[in-house]
């Protein structure tokens, strides 16, 4: 199944750049969720593009139901929700919060992010730290997070940045908010994503990942993601997410045991 | 615009497809590890048997991986023999990566070499085992030459070794349901050995097993089963860590070239009347 998920994708995508739509550079007609522009104010391109919404999008917020199913490995359904509060025209937060069911039950992430907007750059400076929990393994995972979010063009959105992660090992939930040195790693986080078609009210993008969402991968596990939206209003789109990712990667033995989709909602308040 | 965008995307397609110049048969398919491990529980392969020792109570043995060889057969199991003696080593564990490029030819070779050392030994797979996939190498050869890759050895009653394949960098279902029932009965010291390792130190590291709850959930296992010990390959180093109650080891290289770091040489363990101790031995005499 994940290997005809990426092979699809690589035939169809291609194929869709021999579509043509009247719309498909024109910024005027390319959909904000959130952000009204002032008429009384000459209209500035702040545009940053915000994971998996193509425009500015202040106050975001994001539910989705993810199906992850790595094999042997776990396979349960996440409630994700992420929400961005746009405080003013220069900071913003970013909360996070997992549910795990059907394993790992209970609360699997907790973060905050807070974001500085640079508008003159197009860019985003993001500083975050998240919890991650695996009850069954008896499992916690600190970890600290800053990147860079640039949009050179508005088709496309660049993150990088680096990580700190420490996992604790048979700690109870007060010991969990340590950082433990022993099996901490240091690591590059990054995220690409290729907003390359749209037609009426769907958009479609590819994205490369190991962070997304406050969920963090180790950097040679590339995540590769299929996205579709669909607004079905001003405030309101529907999302899809169907990823698959690779491991294995530094042996030259490829293998894509890794496979998730994800439907939810964005919606701006 | 609309077709500079079209070849950009193009050409970051291929570029990934494409993969550092090696060829797409090589890097995606090969044979499943759900099946590799199907073929080596079947019981149609060969599976080592536990020696017995001379003395049960006190014995010495290496660990050691990527010994690498290639047409040229050059390696180091000649002056890792020279050892034998004055380490009073009973028996010698490889954790994959055997040959560099996994042919037939490759694994002959390796075979009679490793016979020469002269005393029992016990391996499993690693990636550069798999690299011609099932033409002739790979997998099918491995079987053929050496048998499982999935199993478990017993020494003295005291010293359990349970060889995981990870040559395509994962554990797989049917691997973690196994490794699971063998953990269900206990043995004074086991290990729980694999090409690739868990722990690789603070870095920013590709050289371990990618996925982070994969990592987590083996640690998880090992930890509520009292394993004595992890101990992987794959970099051509050597590290130790204490990670909970689990001795992490990436045991030190028999790569006859060149290292990732440090120098080469093997891990040694020295059992004695319940007790186990080990030291990294090195061969400064190799450069």
């Amino acid at each position: 199944m994940h290997r005809f998920l990426f092979f699809f994708f690589l035939l169809f995508s291609p194929a869709c750049f021999g579509a043509s739509t009247e719309n498909f550079w024109d910024l005027e007609n390319y959909p904000r969720l959130a952000y009204e522009p002032d008429s009384s104010q000459p209209e500035s391109r702040t545009a940053i593009m915000t994971p998996d919404l193509g425009d500015i999008s202040k106050n975001l917020q994001e539910l989705l139901f993810t199906r992850q199913y790595e094999a042997g490995v776990i396979n349960r359904l996440l409630i994700q929700y992420i929400g961005r509060f746009d405080l003013n025209d220069i900071f913003a937060i970013q909360a996070g919060l997992n549910l795990s069911t059907f394993e790992q039950w209970g609360y699997s992430l907790l973060g905050v992010t807070g974001i500085f907007k640079i508008a003159p750059l197009l860019s985003e400076i993001s500083i975050g730290v998240q919890q991650e929990n695996w009850p069954d393994w008896s499992i916690t995972e600190n970890r600290a997070v800053a990147f860079w979010t640039f949009e050179p063009f508005h088709w496309v959105s660049l993150m990088v940045g680096c990580s700190y992660r420490a996992p604790q090992y048979g700690a109870n939930f007060l010991q969990s908010f340590q950082w433990p040195t022993v099996d901490a790693e240091w690591g590059p986080i990054y995220r690409l994503q290729v907003n390359f078609f749209e037609v009426s009210k769907f958009f479609f993008s590819f994205l490369a990942w190991n962070y997304d969402r406050m969920r963090f991968y180790s950097w040679d596990n590339v995540h590769f993601s299929f996205q579709t939206q669909f607004q079905i209003h001003p405030k309101l789109r529907l999302e899809g997410l169907f990823t698959t990712a690779t491991k294995g990667v530094s042996g030259g033995i490829v293998s894509w045991g890794q496979n998730t989709i994800s439907l939810g909602i964005n919606y701006a308040i | 615009m609309r077709f500079r965008r079209s070849w950009f995307f193009i050409f970051l397609v291929l570029l990934i497809a494409i993969g550092c110049g090696k060829n797409l048969g090589q890097i995606f398919f090969h044979t499943p590890i759900d099946q590799r491990v199907s073929d080596s529980l079947s019981g149609g392969l060969s599976v080592p048997t536990a020696l017995t020792l001379s003395d049960p109570t006190s014995f010495n043995f290496a660990v050691f991986a990527d010994v690498q060889i290639r047409s040229e057969n050059k390696n180091l199991l000649t002056r890792f023999k020279s050892d034998l003696s004055s380490k009073s080593i009973q028996f010698f564990v490889v954790l994959g990566d055997l040959t560099e490029d996994g042919t037939q030819d490759e694994f002959t070779q390796v075979k009679a070499d490793l016979d020469q050392v002269g005393i029992p030994y016990y391996i499993t797979i690693g990636n550069h085992d798999l690299f011609q996939a099932d033409n002739g190498g790979g997998w099918a050869g491995w079987k053929s030459t050496f048998g499982a890759a999935t199993y478990s050895v017993t020494i003295g009653g005291v010293v359990r070794f349970i060889f995981l394949d990870t040559s395509s960098g994962e554990i797989g279902s049917k691997q973690f349901d196994w490794l699971n029932s063998q953990l269900s009965t206990s043995v004074p010291f086991t290990f729980v050995g694999s090409h690739y390792p868990i722990y690789d130190g603070i870095t920013p590291s590709m050289w371990r097993l990618s996925s982070v709850e994969e990592r987590y959930k083996i640690m998880g296992i090992l930890a509520k089963k009292n394993v004595y010990a992890y101990v992987g390959g794959h970099v051509h180093g050597y590290r130790e860590a204490q990670v909970g109650n689990v001795l992490q080891f990436i045991v030190g290289s028999m790569y006859p070239y060149s290292l990732d770091y440090g120098a080469h040489g093997y891990l040694l363990f020295h059992y004695n009347h319940g007790q186990m101790t080990y030291e990294h031995a090195t061969f400064s005499d190799v450069p």
